[in-house]
Formats: structure tokens, C-alpha cells, sequence
């Protein structure tokens, strides 16, 4: 299910002619106007205003896979991220993005016999904690596949070691967010990588080599002031 | 290596509750990702299997404001499967969730933006506000499989009755079968695992609260590891 596109000349005019018609109503009216038409989710990229966005930690979600015994995918995820990127609308492939995830964050949601998340402290030391205290990533190369989706090639440090993954991500659209007013952009990505590059090896045996990302979030314009 | 594999018996009991384990049995079948060797037989044994829920999730997606997928889990929830691994399209499956287990993992200060809610904590909002799973009045979401058809040897349709906030509808999953696997510390029972996607609308389950700005479509995704019932 994609976000509602804008895309008809005719959705365009009759929403400028509602927000027009509402227009005397309202007090600031041409700002009303152009509220109701940015509101709608875009997937027009080029829509978006350029420059520096914030990564919205309450809509994100970093969710890794990696193979339990060759039969389950066991899932987890990190619970402190943050992030900004700088956006080129009309060439999005020249912006940049910069990620950084506290290894120590790691969450699986499952409790020890004892109540503690006993799990995600071991994980996370496995990880590099309290070494490496933060993941990063730091995009280096963007390309674009589709008006929608493309790939983000960036420089991953985990357990102090940095190596090149690939992601390839989906632009879910922008809107006027309904409530900050701020401009906002929500995005997908998945990619894998294999966790013995960066000297990540316990349980080996048990636990696959590869690693899954599942990434959805939300960044927000930051206008200058 | 061999001070871990030494140890290893040991270990895996103590580990085996709570997380993956050192020194197991390793088997990729069925899950060596765009590799065209055919998969190895099946062998486990017909029977009882029983979740292991250290290595099982239940995550959900959903729309957040036409423009990101919001994604949360459920922390407690069981599940038990009979299956003749032969006969697999005969399998019952049954499942349970506590709503109240529904973990976000939010990271802001809830109190502080929703100043007049009457829940501590955002989980606590989504899992006994009546509007969200209303987990006082229904303590427990249930599945119970109706129908399982066989996509080829190793992927299903597993459709079942999905009972969600007092109403009772249909689902349908989509089931791969990623393998199976003989650690050690199950002492020769066998260890399969699935992995299953799905989806619903939650309105259909009487939870339209916030629609569209949350959407009404939630993707599900499953990941489950069953061991062979202990006799």
C-alpha cells in the first residue's frame, strides 16, 4: 500500500479548490491554502524542502535477523538511534546520511527466568559494548532506482571495525507533519551483512553469519532559524 | 574451541532457556538464500512441538501518517503446532498473545506529551485503552488454524480464526518452513522453525482509532522455533 500520490491534475485542483473555498474562513488564509495541499503525503522527493533533517527516534525502528540453528530468524532490535541526513531534493543521490545507534541499546524483549533482559546485555558486549559504544553509519555513495527507491552505500562501524554495506531504501513519501508542521520524510530500508567482517563472532555455529536489517523511519525538516 | 565444545553440553542446558546457544548442531537447509540446491528432506518425527520462545518474535507494522511503517512486538505469547511433517497440510496450530504485552520500544517521555492520558507509558495506552487492544476486558488474542494449504513442500497458507478485542475473524499467513535442526540439548528431539507473514485490518476487529493518520492495515511477521514436545 503506497502513500497517496498527487499525481492527477484533477485530485490537485479540486484540493486547491476546497482550501480556496475555505480560504475566507480562515485567518491566515494563503497559509491555510498551501497547508492543505502540503498535507497530503507526496511521493515526490523533489516536493521536499532541502537541507538538514532529524531522525525521529519515536518512528524508528532498527529490527535485525540472524538465523537461530538454520531455523528461526531470531529478531531483535536497538532502542537508541539517532540521525540526520542533508537532502538534495531535485538530486537526492547528493545528500547525506549519518546514523548512530548505541550498541548497548540492544532489545529483544524477552526476559530470564529472573525478569531481566539479562540477553541484551550479552548481546550487546558481543556487539563490542562497552568499548564500541555506538553502531554508525555514514553514507558515501547514493544511487537512485526509481522515482521511489535506490540504494544507500555507506561506511558501517560496528565492534570498531568499519566496513561498506549496501541498503537498498524506499522513500514511503513527504508531508507537512499534522502537528509539529514540520516537514517530514519516511523511509524503509533493508540490507545484510555478514557480522564476521567486523569481528563479530559469538555463538558461531548456533547463530548464522548474517545479519538482516529491517529500517523504517521518519525524519524531520530542521528549517533554519 | 575445544574448551567451549567440552563445556558445551553443560552450557547449552543452562543457555538453552533464555538465548542461542554455544557448540550447536548446525543446519542451514532451506535457509541458504538464493541457492538452488534442492532441500534436504524432511525428517522430524510427526507429533507435538512446543514454542521455544527465547527464539520466537512477533512483530507488527503499520502505517504511520501515509509515510513510514510504525513497528512494535508483542513480548509474551505461546504457541503449539502438531504436525506429521509428511502430511504437513493436516497440522493444527494454535496460538496465544497477551495484548498487554505489546512492547514499542518508545523512547520519548510519554508523560511529558500526554499529560492528560490516564497510563503511565505509551505500551501501557496501546494495551488497556478500549479504543487500542483494551487488554482488561480482553486479556488474551488468540489464533486457532481452520485451513492449511500447501504452497510446494515447504511454504503454506495457514488460515485460522484470529480472535482480537472480542470479535473473531478470519486471517490468512503466508508459512515458510526454514528448517530443522538436532542440538544437542533437546537429547535427539528435534528442533523446526518457521517463519510466517500475514496481514489484517484492524478495523475489522472494531479498532479504528486514529484512522487514516495510523493506518488500518497491519502487516504481521513471525518468526518461530518449535522443539518436539518432551514425552
Amino acid at each position: 500500500m503506497g502513500p497517496t500520490r498527487l499525481s492527477s491534475l484533477g485530485l490537485k485542483s479540486s484540493a486547491l479548490a476546497a482550501a480556496l473555498a475555505l480560504a475566507p474562513l480562515a485567518a491566515c488564509a494563503p497559509l491555510q491554502a498551501a497547508v492543505a495541499l502540503a498535507q497530503e503525503p507526496s511521493s515526490d522527493i523533489a516536493r521536499a524542502p532541502a537541507g538538514a533533517y532529524k531522525l525521529d527516534p519515536s518512528h524508528t525502528a532498527v529490527v535485525w535477523r540472524v538465523s537461530h540453528l538454520g531455523v528461526a530468524n531470531y529478531t531483535a532490535r536497538f532502542d537508541k538511534i539517532s540521525g540526520e541526513m542533508t537532502l538534495n531534493p531535485t538530486d537526492p543521490t547528493r545528500s547525506s546520511l549519518s546514523v548512530s545507534i548505541e550498541t548497548a541499546s540492544v532489545s529483544t524483549g524477552l526476559r530470564n527466568d529472573q525478569g531481566e533482559l539479562a540477553f541484551d546485555k550479552k548481546i550487546g558486549e558481543a556487539l563490542g559494548a562497552p568499548a564500541h559504544a555506538a553502531i554508525t553509519l555514514r553514507s558515501t555513495a547514493l544511487t537512485r532506482t526509481s522515482p521511489t527507491t535506490g540504494t544507500i552505500t555507506g561506511d558501517l562501524t560496528l565492534n570498531g571495525v568499519t566496513k561498506p554495506v549496501t541498503l537498498a531504501a524506499t522513500f514511503g513519501g513527504g508531508r507537512v507533519h499534522p502537528f509539529t508542521q514540520k516537514y517530514m520524510l519516511g523511509f524503509s530500508a533493508t540490507g545484510a551483512f555478514k557480522r564476521s567482517d567486523f569481528g563479530v563472532t559469538a555463538w558461531a555455529g548456533a547463530v548464522g553469519d548474517e545479519v538482516q536489517l529491517q529500517i523504517d523511519t521518519e525524519l524531520l525538516h530542521q528549517p533554519q532559524p | 574451541m575445544k574448551k567451549l565444545a567440552f563445556a558445551a553440553g553443560a552450557l547449552a542446558l543452562i543457555l538453552a532457556a533464555a538465548a542461542p546457544s554455544l557448540g550447536a548442531a548446525h543446519n542451514h537447509a532451506g535457509h541458504a538464500k538464493g541457492k538452488a540446491a534442492a532441500p534436504a528432506p524432511i525428517t522430524a518425527p510427526a507429533g507435538d512441538y512446543v514454542l521455544d520462545k527465547s527464539h520466537a518474535s512477533l512483530t507488527f507494522r503499520v502505517k504511520h501518517l501515509g509515510l513510514s511503517m510504525y513497528t512494535a512486538r508483542f513480548a509474551d505469547f505461546n504457541a503449539a503446532l502438531t504436525i506429521d511433517p509428511k502430511n504437513p497440510a493436516a497440522a493444527r496450530l494454535t496460538a496465544t498473545v497477551n495484548p498487554a504485552s505489546v512492547r514499542t520500544d518508545y523512547p520519548g517521555d510519554y508523560k511529558a506529551t500526554h499529560a492528560n492520558s490516564p497510563y503511565a507509558t505509551w505500551d501501557e495506552d496501546l494495551a488497556k485503552n478500549p479504543e487500542w487492544f483494551n487488554a482488561n476486558a480482553h486479556p488474551q488474542i488468540t489464533f486457532t488454524s481452520t485451513r492449511i494449504r500447501m504452497n510446494g513442500a515447504r511454504a503454506a497458507r495457514v488460515t485460522g480464526d484470529l480472535a482480537f478485542r472480542g470479535v473473531t475473524v478470519p486471517i490468512t499467513l503466508d508459512v515458510a518452513f526454514n528448517g530443522e535442526a538436532a542440538p544437542p540439548w533437546l537429547g535427539g528431539r528435534k528442533a523446526i522453525g518457521f517463519s510466517a507473514k500475514g496481514k489484517l485490518n484492524r478495523s475489522a476487529f472494531g479498532m479504528s482509532r486514529l484512522v487514516p493518520n495510523i493506518g488500518d492495515e497491519v502487516e504481521l511477521i513471525i518468526e518461530a522455533e518449535f522443539w518436539q514436545k518432551a514425552n
